[in-house]
C-alpha cells in the first residue's frame, strides 16, 4: 500500500485497534471481577459489545441506501454499544460500590467512541498511524 | 499489512480466551453461590429488601445469551458480501480472526444459558430439600426468586 493511500486509509485503523483496546480491557475487567458476578458479567457482556459496530456498520452499508456521511455509520454503531452500556449500568440493580467500578471503567467505550469523531478526523492522527505501521509486526 | 497485524493481535486475545474457558465453570459457580446466599437471606420472609426491588432486571444476564446470538445471526448477514461468499479468495488472517471470534461468540451465547440453567436448578433443589421449614410469606419469596431466575 503506497503512502498517499495509506493516508487516506489510516483512519480506519483506528476502528480495529479500539476495538481491540476495548476487548482487551472488558475482558481483563472481568477476570480482575471474576468473584463480583456483577461486575464479571457486565464485562463479559462488554466484550461482546465490541463486535456490535462492526455488524451494524456493514448492515447498513449493504443493505440500506448510502447515508449521507460516512460517519453517519459510527454514530448508529458507536451509539447502539453506549446506549446498551447504560442500560446495564441501570439494569440490574446493583450495589453503588460495583457500580461505581463499572460506570469508572465503562467510559473507557464513549471516550474511545468520542475519539473517533474528533481527534482520528484530525491531523494528529494520521502521523499516528504512519508509527504503528512502521511497527515490526508480522 | 497494519490491518492484518491489528487483527492478529485481537485473534491472539481471543485465542488466550480459550485457554481459560474455565471461566464458563467458574460463572456457574459464581452465580450458583449467589443464589444460595441469596436464599438464605430471604428465605424467612423479605429482610431489610424485597426481593423484587432487589432484584429489578435480574432477567438481563439469564437472557443475554439470546442477544449474542442475535447477534451472530447478524454477523452472518453483516459478513457475507465481504467475507462468506468469497471464503476461498480471502487470506489467512481474516480465516484465523473469524474462527476464534466465532468461538468467542459460542461462549457469550452459552455461559450465560448455561448459567441460567444452573440457578433455575439450584433454586429447585433449595425448595425441594427443606419444605417443611419455609413459612407461606417464604414460599412466595421463593417463588418469586425462581420466577425472576427464569
Amino acid at each position: 500500500m503506497s503512502k498517499a493511500t495509506f493516508a487516506v486509509r489510516a483512519p480506519s485503523l483506528y476502528l480495529g485497534l479500539a476495538a481491540t483496546v476495548l476487548f482487551a480491557a472488558s475482558y481483563l475487567l472481568a477476570l480482575r471481577y471474576s468473584r463480583r458476578q456483577a461486575l464479571h458479567a457486565r464485562f463479559m457482556i462488554a466484550t461482546g459489545l465490541t463486535m456490535i459496530d462492526p455488524v451494524v456498520v456493514r448492515l447498513f452499508s449493504f443493505y440500506t441506501p448510502t447515508f449521507s456521511h460516512p460517519l453517519m455509520y459510527q454514530v448508529w454503531g458507536y451509539g447502539l454499544t453506549d446506549f446498551l452500556l447504560l442500560v446495564l449500568l441501570w439494569r440490574p440493580t446493583m450495589r453503588a460500590q460495583d457500580r461505581g467500578v463499572f460506570l469508572r471503567s465503562a467510559l473507557l467505550f464513549p471516550i474511545a467512541h468520542l475519539a473517533w469523531f474528533t481527534i482520528v478526523q484530525g491531523p494528529l492522527w494520521t502521523p499516528f498511524a504512519f508509527w504503528f505501521r512502521s511497527l515490526p509486526l508480522p | 499489512m497494519v490491518i492484518d497485524s491489528v487483527l492478529e493481535v485481537r485473534g491472539i486475545i481471543f485465542v488466550y480466551t480459550i485457554i481459560v474457558m474455565r471461566n464458563v465453570l467458574e460463572g456457574q459457580q459464581m452465580v450458583t453461590a449467589e443464589l444460595t446466599a441469596y436464599l438464605s437471606t430471604h428465605r424467612d420472609g423479605y429482610g431489610a429488601a424485597s426481593p423484587a426491588r432487589s432484584h429489578q432486571g435480574a432477567w438481563i444476564f439469564p437472557n443475554v445469551g439470546y442477544f449474542f446470538l442475535a447477534l451472530f445471526v447478524g454477523t452472518l448477514f453483516a459478513f457475507w458480501p465481504p467475507y462468506l461468499s468469497n471464503l476461498p479468495n480471502t487470506d489467512a488472517y481474516a480465516h484465523f480472526h473469524a474462527i476464534v471470534a466465532v468461538i468467542w461468540c459460542g461462549l457469550l451465547i452459552a455461559q450465560p444459558l448455561r448459567s441460567a440453567r444452573t440457578v433455575r436448578c439450584t433454586a429447585g433443589s433449595e425448595l425441594f430439600q427443606k419444605p417443611s421449614h419455609r413459612s407461606s410469606s417464604s414460599k412466595a419469596s421463593s417463588s418469586r426468586t425462581i420466577a425472576l431466575a427464569s
